[in-house]
């Protein structure tokens, strides 16, 4: 198992595509920033004009100023409002097509890459990474980008005002630069600590209360609590080092400010002390520096949170490009039945497969199953068995030779059309968070109510109907509530909506008591009557009951009859 | 989230909502000392930020106008000295609200943690590992918000009026223009933070929403990939994604209401005082510089004017959650100690069964009722029944795990709920068909439930498992990491371990519920066979899905199905 490199500039590709789609709001964007800077850098001359009014004694220029004022205000006010709200938009259109791509991705995954990728790295990914990226686009880009829009467009109106007070005022400029360059480099240490401490303390928090169960049977709460305890206020230290970091910085930057306004006054004092520059000037030059000050240091403290997104960024949008990479079999045209193949029948033409170059899992296959017959695949563990059941159902595909299922090769068919010709059902009774009904909809989305009643009633019996909500009945995450056996027969149920021609079972572990697998057995058996069955079996009573056995060994089938014939050379070797 | 989701009404909403506050005053006074630091320090900030505008006057009068460059060279001096004053205050505030904001934190998870881990099954209010865990996290962030925004708040409250009184002083009717639309920016950003949240709220289900979609396409791969339907299940991801999208983008929509609202009601003050403040210049009322004080300190007001209105919501979001964690955190202390030694009064040792009448309900329906099965010591139980006939609820019962409501249980003669708790799980111990390991090596698992056994314990129970061959197969044998974060062990490896652990543990009464389910049937006939040869002095009770196990099994108790009507 590994971990997913991260390629680099998958990010700034998928935000560039996703970009190209919304030129339009681009394009408002543009011209609403344009606007916001016109505003903001209007400020500045406004101030000026009307302390100059108030100081000359003209009251019609210092009336119009203030409506002046008012009105741009007004119009920077609208301006920002529309342009944060126009990032926030663009920014959610481009995460709602990097989830998009990212799970479509995932979901036309070949199982064999899948298995090589550590569950837990995706479903970090999944959830913190894109956690990270939401808050980012709510909070930190739309405000970064007006905020360096105010900087630029404070300073240029500065310069109109004055140059010289202007220019004095970028002293400011090498010392903030330090100050950000420091922070960065010491958050590049202490918030990537800070995100893996928390990480372990929620994750022992995950554990602790997923075992809770456990922890209690074995009364080993204390000492459970004090291992947390532990790890919990490590977690606070983390976060103060973050804290100690910031007041550092914010100390700083406070000091180069006041020092900035400093220089500021005494440098209007020196012009409009030799009569330079008027009083005006001098107000609009000290109002004028907190407007470019302010911007920046919120541009500096959103730095960081914006590089550590872009990092998530990457790795979320390499799973928008999964597959890449690979040939694509599933091309159309690739799927036209062979004229004259029967429905349910199952054909392997010297099929061999590896896994690696040079380990040979399935060597030269070659058989033929008989439509509407039961087949149990026998032999120890690692000789085969589920790789022949993987080429089957197009999990894996052949390195030579073909196998055909109703005269489709099943590598080259879409998913959509394979699943009606051929499935594969774990003993894994696996249900998503929601309704029976939105359980046995994902085999088909436009099936009636009606229609899944009919499978449920046909497969499992009338069991269902005494839920309290019937079809309706919430199923919780992972199937939580509902039992063993009740998650099993859902899942049996979804596969007779399904209705394929071919059904291989997987038999690997069962997690049900007696009587429950007599039930789904029994479920089984109706639900799957007439159609080609293929078992990958564990039990001897399992391989017992079917029409024909093979006995796969080092990926060849070393024996191949009836039950009676096979089994008593077979020993039904453990698996678990 | 909403208050609705607790899930009670009327007064016991009102009950719920005195704890919550109780909860918010608890937090306050823990943490008085350094909350009363941070106040200090956000005072000082304030009042620096308030020097600044006041001093610039000054200069721009008596420096600037009256050609004294002293005054500007003394201004300066003070607005240096006024931001070194402002550094130290901010950083002390700062400080003071990360501290007491990151210990309130670490007290509530420890507090949660001992809820969810307490002997009482009520305790925690029968919420999932996946809801405790919201609270854990999200919750518990709210209550730290709202200890890390006390010093801006209290700082703020007071600098207002100061301020105004200030601006009084220099130029009164600036300070009524200012005074008359301090509330209404107040107002204006109490609404928005209010909706805001609103919206949030909207937004945080639909991003859950599609994270559980997401986790349900890793989870059931291997499923979906089986089926071909893993179309679907990216379809459903798209689907949830696209209303995440909307409800952002709805939540984004009030910045064009509310912030041209607050921006602009925070640009007419400095309009109104330029205007207002110009013509008083123009008549000789006023001077150039205390204008441009009376702009300064305008400006400076909306700040924390606009932050206090948001803090009603702050307190709002703090008590809801604070309700949906005094929901866990009741009268009902923590954990027992934990599980070693001692011995119980009046009971008869080795201990017995003895089930009468016992009734146990879930949802106000009942699951079991009227079941009355016994056993004695030295016997091998089969427990059987149908599907939902209630075989695990009456195993989970015996261990006490679940409440009951009606009938009773004796162990060893004495009744079960007169048991010190800590004694009853150390003598039934009830073992699943999913045992939950924990990160750690294969020893530490064993040794969970008895923390000093010998490894020749470990490994005579790993035998009776007939888990010895694989562990020792493993790379590091015992030591061997496993667990979320260690090497994946098939569903039989899992169980023979969780299996062994409970022997180590040696309870008097062994439930077995599907333990040895995911084991091969012959390998599974071994471990039955083992475990009945050391039943001695005590009772294990076993649902099993083998057929061959008559010869191993002493007494068998069989279920009636009860069919629930419908609700």
């Amino acid at each position: 198992m590994e971990r997913i490199a991260a390629r680099p500039g998958a990010g700034r590709r998928l935000v560039l595509a996703s970009l190209r789609g919304q030129r339009r709001l681009l394009a408002v964007s543009a011209v609403i920033t344009l606007a916001a800077a016109v505003a903001a850098g209007a400020i500045p001359a406004l101030v000026e004009s009307a302390v100059d009014a108030a100081d000359d004694g003209r009251r019609d220029d210092l009336v119009a100023t203030m409506v002046w004022f008012g009105g741009v205000s007004l119009v920077g006010a609208l301006a920002n409002a529309l342009q944060r709200w126009a990032v926030s938009v663009i920014g959610q259109n481009v995460l709602h097509d990097l989830r998009v791509q990212a799970t479509h991705r995932l979901g036309a995954l070949p199982l064999g890459d899948f298995e090589r990728i550590r569950r837990g790295d995706l479903v970090a990914r999944v959830t913190g990474d894109v956690e990270r990226l939401e808050m980012v686009a709510t909070n930190g880009l739309p405000f970064l980008a007006q905020a360096s829009v105010s900087a630029v467009a404070a300073f240029a109106g500065l310069l109109i005002v004055s140059p010289p007070i202007a220019l004095l005022a970028l002293v400011v400029v090498p010392p903030m630069l330090a100050a950000g360059r420091w922070l960065l480099r010491r958050s590049s240490d202490v918030y990537p600590r800070a995100r893996r401490v928390n990480g372990e303390m929620i994750g022992e928090l995950a554990e602790t209360l997923e075992g809770a169960d456990t922890i209690r049977t074995f009364g080993r709460g204390r000492h459970r609590l004090a291992s947390f305890g532990a790890v919990n206020t490590r977690s606070r230290e983390a976060n103060l080092d973050g804290m100690r970091m910031r007041v550092r910085f914010f100390g700083a930057t406070t000091m180069i400010y006041s020092v900035m306004t400093g220089v500021v006054v005494v440098a209007a004092a020196a012009l409009a002390t030799d009569g330079r520059i008027s009083t005006g000037v001098v107000a609009a030059a000290v109002i004028g520096t907190t407007r470019v000050f302010d911007p920046v240091a919120d541009i500096v403290s959103y730095l960081d949170p914006i590089r550590s997104a872009q990092a998530a960024l990457d790795r979320v949008a390499t799973i928008a490009e999964l597959g890449d990479d690979r040939s694509g079999r599933a091309s159309a045209g690739a799927d036209s039945a062979t004229p004259g193949a029967s429905p349910g029948e199952v054909r392997f033409d010297g099929v061999s497969f590896a896994y690696r170059r040079d380990e040979t899992v399935i060597d030269d296959v070659t058989l033929r199953l008989a439509p509407g017959t039961t087949t149990a695949i026998v032999g120890d563990t690692g000789a085969g068995k589920s790789t022949l059941a993987r080429l089957m159902t197009g999990l894996a595909v052949p390195g030579a030779g073909t196998v055909t299922v109703a005269g489709h090769d099943v590598a080259g068919l879409a998913p959509e059309r394979r699943r009606r010709v051929i499935a594969t059902v774990l003993q894994e009774g696996f249900c998503i968070d929601g309704t029976i009904a939105d359980n046995l909809r994902l085999a088909d989305a436009d099936a009636t109510d009606d229609e899944l009643a009919a499978a449920l009633d046909r497969t499992t019996g009338r069991w269902w109907r005494s839920l309290p909500e019937g079809l309706g009945t919430a199923t919780g995450t992972g199937g939580r509530r509902l039992s063993n056996g009740q998650r099993q027969l859902v899942a049996l149920a979804r596969v007779a909506v399904l209705d394929p021609q071919v059904v291989v079972l997987d038999e690997a572990t069962s997690l049900l008591d007696p009587d429950t697998e007599a039930t789904v057995a029994e479920a089984t058996e109706r639900a799957f009557a007439g159609r080609t069955v293929v078992v990958i079996a564990h039990r001897r009573s399992t391989a017992a009951r079917a029409d024909r056995v093979l006995h796969v060994h080092d990926g060849r089938i070393i024996a191949d009859g009836p039950p009676s014939e096979v089994l008593h050379h077979v020993d039904l070797e453990p698996t678990s | 989230m909403t208050v609705g989701s607790v899930g009670a009404s009327g007064p016991a909403i009102d009950d719920l909502r005195r704890r919550g506050w109780a909860v918010l005053r608890r937090m306050l006074s823990d943490h008085r000392r350094t909350l009363a630091v941070g106040v200090l320090g956000g005072l000082l900030w304030q009042a620096a930020g308030v020097v600044v505008p006041v001093v610039i006057g000054i200069v721009i009068d008596d420096g600037i106008i009256a050609e004294d460059l002293s005054v500007v060279w003394w201004g300066v001096a003070v607005i240096v000295a006024a931001g070194v004053l402002e550094a130290i205050g901010t950083g002390v505030r700062h400080r003071s609200a990360c501290v007491a904001d990151e210990r309130g934190k670490e007290t509530l998870r420890n507090e949660l943690l001992a809820v969810s881990l307490a002997d009482d099954p009520d305790a925690a209010a029968g919420l999932a590992p996946g809801e405790l865990l919201g609270r854990a996290t999200g919750d518990v962030e709210e209550l730290g918000d709202f200890l890390d925004s006390i010093s801006h708040t209290v700082a703020h409250a007071v600098t207002v009026p100061i301020v105004l009184v200030v601006l009084v002083l220099i130029d009164w009717p600036s300070a009524l223009a200012v005074a008359v639309l301090m509330p209404i920016l107040a107002w204006a950003m109490w609404r928005y933070s209010a909706a805001w949240e609103r919206r949030s709220a909207e937004v945080r289900a639909a991003f859950d929403s599609t994270t559980t979609a997401a986790e349900e396409l890793v989870e059931g791969f291997r499923v979906s990939a089986g089926l071909g339907i893993g179309d679907e299940m990216a379809r459903r991801c798209a689907d949830r994604s696209e209303v995440l999208r909307a409800a952002s983008v709805r939540r984004a929509r009030l910045w064009l209401l509310f912030s041209p609202l607050v921006e602009g009601v925070s640009l007419v003050a400095p309009t109104v005082v330029i205007g207002v403040g110009g013509l008083r210049v123009i008549d000789g009322e006023l001077r150039i510089g205390e204008l441009v004080t009376a702009v300064g300190l305008s400006l400076f007001l909306m700040g924390p004017v606009g932050r206090l209105g948001e803090r009603v919501v702050t307190v709002k979001m703090a008590l809801a959650s604070a309700i949906r964690v005094v929901e866990l955190t009741g009268p009902r202390g923590g954990p027992a100690d934990d599980a070693v030694g001692g011995d119980e009064a009046g009971v008869r040792r080795p201990v017995d069964v003895e089930v009468d009448g016992l009734r146990v309900e879930r949802d106000g329906h009942p699951v079991i009722d009227g079941v009355s099965v016994r056993a004695v010591p030295d016997s091998v139980v089969r427990l059987s029944g149908e599907v939902g006939s209630g075989k695990t609820t009456l195993l989970v019962a015996l261990a006490g795990d679940a409440p009951i409501s009606g009938g009773r249980i004796l162990l060893g003669g004495l009744d079960a709920d007169d048991w010190p708790i800590a004694a009853r799980r150390r003598t039934v111990m009830r073992v699943g068909p999913e045992p939950f390991l924990f990160t750690g090596s294969v020893a530490d698992n064993l040794r969970f439930g008895a923390p000093d056994a010998a490894e020749d314990d470990l490994r005579e129970a790993l035998a009776t498992a007939d888990a010895l061959e694989f562990v020792d197969r493993l790379p590091d044998g015992l030591d061997q990491v496993v667990g979320e974060r260690g090497i994946t062990l098939s569903g039989g490896q899992r169980q023979r371990l969780g299996l062994a652990r409970a022997l180590v543990a040696a309870p008097e009464v062994l439930l077995l519920d599907g333990a040895t389910s995911a084991v091969d049937p012959e390998r599974e006939r071994r471990i039955l066979a083992a475990i009945s040869r050391g039943v001695i002095g005590r009772i294990v009770v076993v649902v099993t899905n083998h057929p061959d196990v008559d010869d191993l099994v002493d007494v068998e108790w069989r279920l009636p199905l009860r069919v629930a009507g419908r609700a």
